[in-house]
């Protein structure tokens, strides 16, 4: 098993397992899980995870966790 | 006449003279409103070179047709002059609920010329228009003000008004609407505080004609669409604070004077932080589905106290990240101080930013300061910002703004901003196009002529790569034209540079308004001419390419670690090209050929 360090951004923060007013929480996956697995775990269609960053670089569904990961789920938003 | 009111209310405030005079059709026809139609007034008849806080600056109140007609987000005002924080026209906008009754009073603009003896204010009730005393405002703060302006006159009436930072003529105070809405930015409360004015103050009871009500319906199904779709309701639960989130994540979130791209702290600023500790309410302007306004208490628990409306996103970057404050609280009551004294926030932590890198340089000491500026120190930027409102020790020197005391301290490459005005809260090393924009806004470091967010972080229409020039001058100038017509018609920019049809949208609802069809190509042709007459004004004020510039570290520091880590913005190779395709010279002055094909000749 790994743990991953999760944010969840805007609207998704209601998809926290431990409420919405998390700051961020620690999840545990099968090793070898990929950002897909975590959308899976958290509920989140892929189409609604607009912006993936692992470890404050560019993700995607495809990129592989592993311990220690800090991932972060944005939905679409714009500037103001 | 459909959409316009027909009239502009000319004040001058030296003799104290009032006259109505028509508004001119073609004019209207050819700059629409707000920023065109008002630009084109100063074109005419500014005097270039004046001192733009001496008698002989203009500034105009001014609507545009779309204004309260039931078009999407449609209540929005703007300011315009020549800006005393940059020497360009600027052009600075507001929302909120003055600019109803300013219209429904009956006109689409008001010209103030000259400089009264003793503070006045402007009262406008219908056909009624006067000039008061004001000397019992004066000093006064903005919730006072609004306050006893009310008491005197109707509890009905919407009041726009300068406080402390716009009397002192602090190079970067805001004019006031609605107490806590602001036309903040380039220091248009500065020229109405030299002018002797402390407020507007509006009440109307006219309607506003509209060619084609029933195409126009289509507003209130677009607006259902926005409040169902997620980017809407995330726009009304968290406001533009939500944008927090999405800046640190992509290294764009300017942190620490624009060193860094991330802010360590962001999740204690964000529009989460936002609703679990300081939210009362999220709150619209005039005929708004948005509800991106925030109004807010800090809790009992807090050392801060106060109640009062924000922060937006511009203030979570620039009073927060950029001078490294990670404490909401400390943040808001730093908004709320000034929102009172009538600052800017933007270019407030723009000038802390660079105060604060000066004094780590040691060109700035405690001993000038009167206290030690470190990064991050909120109790000490407090009592600055106060110091700066009320032009009080060092406060005197840093009321001229971030580049002229960077100028002053021989530190010039510290200050983040173009053309005198500090950054809005996007990194340009990780969005060069952002980079173009603020080197090409008329105004400097400016993010309302026309942000590229959409583009090249939400890559909408299309994905682009924000590392990258490639594309930026062509998608820049597209922004800023589109951007240029939605502002002249006195709407708010956020749903229509939302929505990927946001630009044939207004075309619509400007053709439904005032009766003339008119198609998204003509919509951004009056856009570009409108851009380019401010492009001329500013040459008329002896602005070219020398200006149009960014500091070195954006051009020559490589971006901070995350996303983009060691880019730079390449902006010459950007720039060349953005004149090329404008059709200007490479002075960046437009061409006798493109100002013929605008009708701007």
């Amino acid at each position: 098993m790994i743990r991953v360090s999760v944010r969840l951004s805007g609207l998704l923060r209601n998809r926290y397992k431990a409420g919405p007013s998390s700051k961020g929480e620690e999840v545990q996956l099968r090793a070898g899980s990929t950002v897909a697995d975590l959308l899976i775990e958290y509920g989140i269609e892929p189409e609604k995870a607009h912006l993936i960053v692992v470890n404050r670089l560019k993700g995607d569904l495809s990129t592989t966790l592993k311990s220690g990961d800090e991932v972060r789920i944005l939905p679409l938003a714009a500037g103001g | 006449m459909n959409g316009w009111m027909g009239t502009i209310l000319r004040v001058d405030l030296t003799s104290g003279g009032i006259v109505k005079e028509p508004l001119d059709v073609e004019m209207a026809a050819a700059y629409v409103g707000g920023r065109g139609l008002a630009s084109r007034i100063l074109y005419d008849e500014l005097n270039m070179g004046c001192d733009p806080l001496g008698p002989e600056n203009m500034l105009i109140f001014i609507t545009g047709p779309l204004t309260i007609t039931g078009a999407l987000s449609s209540g929005r005002y703007m300011v315009v002059t020549k800006s005393p924080l940059t020497g360009t026209v600027c052009t600075s906008n507001s929302g909120g609920y003055f600019p109803e009754a300013f219209k429904t009073a009956g006109y689409d603009a008001i010209v103030f010329t000259g400089r009264a003896e003793r503070p006045v204010y402007l009262l406008v009730q219908d056909d009624h228009v006067e000039l008061r005393d004001a000397s019992g405002l004066w000093g006064r703060d903005v919730p006072a003000t609004c306050e006893k302006v009310r008491r005197e006159t109707h509890r009905g009436v919407r009041v726009a008004c300068i406080g402390p930072a716009g009397e002192n003529l602090v190079r970067y105070a805001a004019v006031m609407n609605d107490v806590n809405r602001a036309a903040a930015r380039s220091g248009v409360g500065a020229v109405m505080g030299s002018k002797n004015l402390k407020a507007v103050v509006v009440r109307g009871t006219k309607g506003v004609r509209v060619a084609d009500p029933e195409s126009l319906l289509k507003s209130t199904i677009i607006a259902d669409h926005i409040k169902k779709a997620d980017l809407g309701i995330a726009f009304g639960e968290f406001g533009t604070p939500l944008f927090v989130d999405v800046m640190n994540a992509n290294n764009i979130m300017p942190t620490q004077n624009f060193r860094l791209g991330f802010f360590e702290e962001g999740d204690e600023i964000n529009g989460a932080e936002i609703i679990d500790r300081t939210l009362v309410r999220s709150k619209a302007c005039y005929g708004c589905a948005l509800n991106c306004g925030r109004n807010t208490r800090l809790p009992e628990d807090s050392k801060y106290k106060g109640r009062g409306d924000g922060p937006e996103y511009e203030t979570c970057f620039s009073l927060g990240s950029n001078i490294c404050v990670g404490d909401l609280d400390a943040l808001t009551r730093m908004n709320y101080l000034c929102n009172e004294m009538g600052l800017d926030t933007m270019d407030a932590g723009t000038t802390l930013g660079t105060v604060m890198e000066l004094f780590e340089m040691g060109r700035l000491t405690e001993k000038e300061i009167g206290f030690p500026l470190n990064w991050g120190d909120a109790d000490n930027s407090l009592k600055l910002l106060s110091m700066i409102a009320r032009l009080e020790g060092f406060g005197r020197e840093a009321a001229m703004g971030g580049k002229f005391l960077a100028d002053a301290y021989d530190a010039p490459d510290v200050f983040m901003g173009s053309k005198g005005q500090g950054f809005a809260g996007y990194h340009p090393r990780g969005m060069v196009g952002q980079g173009l924009l603020y080197a090409t806004s008329p105004e400097g470091g400016n993010h309302t002529t026309g942000n590229t967010i959409q583009p090249e972080i939400n890559g909408i229409p299309e994905p682009m790569d924000p590392l990258s020039s490639e594309g930026k001058a062509e998608m820049v100038i597209s922004r800023q034209d589109e951007t240029a017509f939605i502002d002249s018609c006195g709407v708010c920019v956020f749903p229509y540079m939302l929505m990927e049809q946001g630009t044939e949208i207004i075309a619509e609802f400007y053709s439904a308004v005032v009766g003339v069809t008119h198609t998204e190509d003509e919509v951004r042709k009056i856009g570009e001419r409108i851009f380019n007459l401010e492009r001329l004004v500013n040459h008329r004020l002896g602005f070219t390419r020398k200006d149009d510039t960014l500091p070195k570290r954006l051009t020559q520091e490589p971006h901070s670690e995350g996303i983009g880590e060691g880019n730079t913005v390449p902006l010459e190779e950007m720039l060349e090209k953005y004149y090329m395709l404008r059709g200007w010279d490479r002075e960046g002055v437009p061409a006798e050929e493109k100002l013929k094909e605008l009708g701007l000749l």
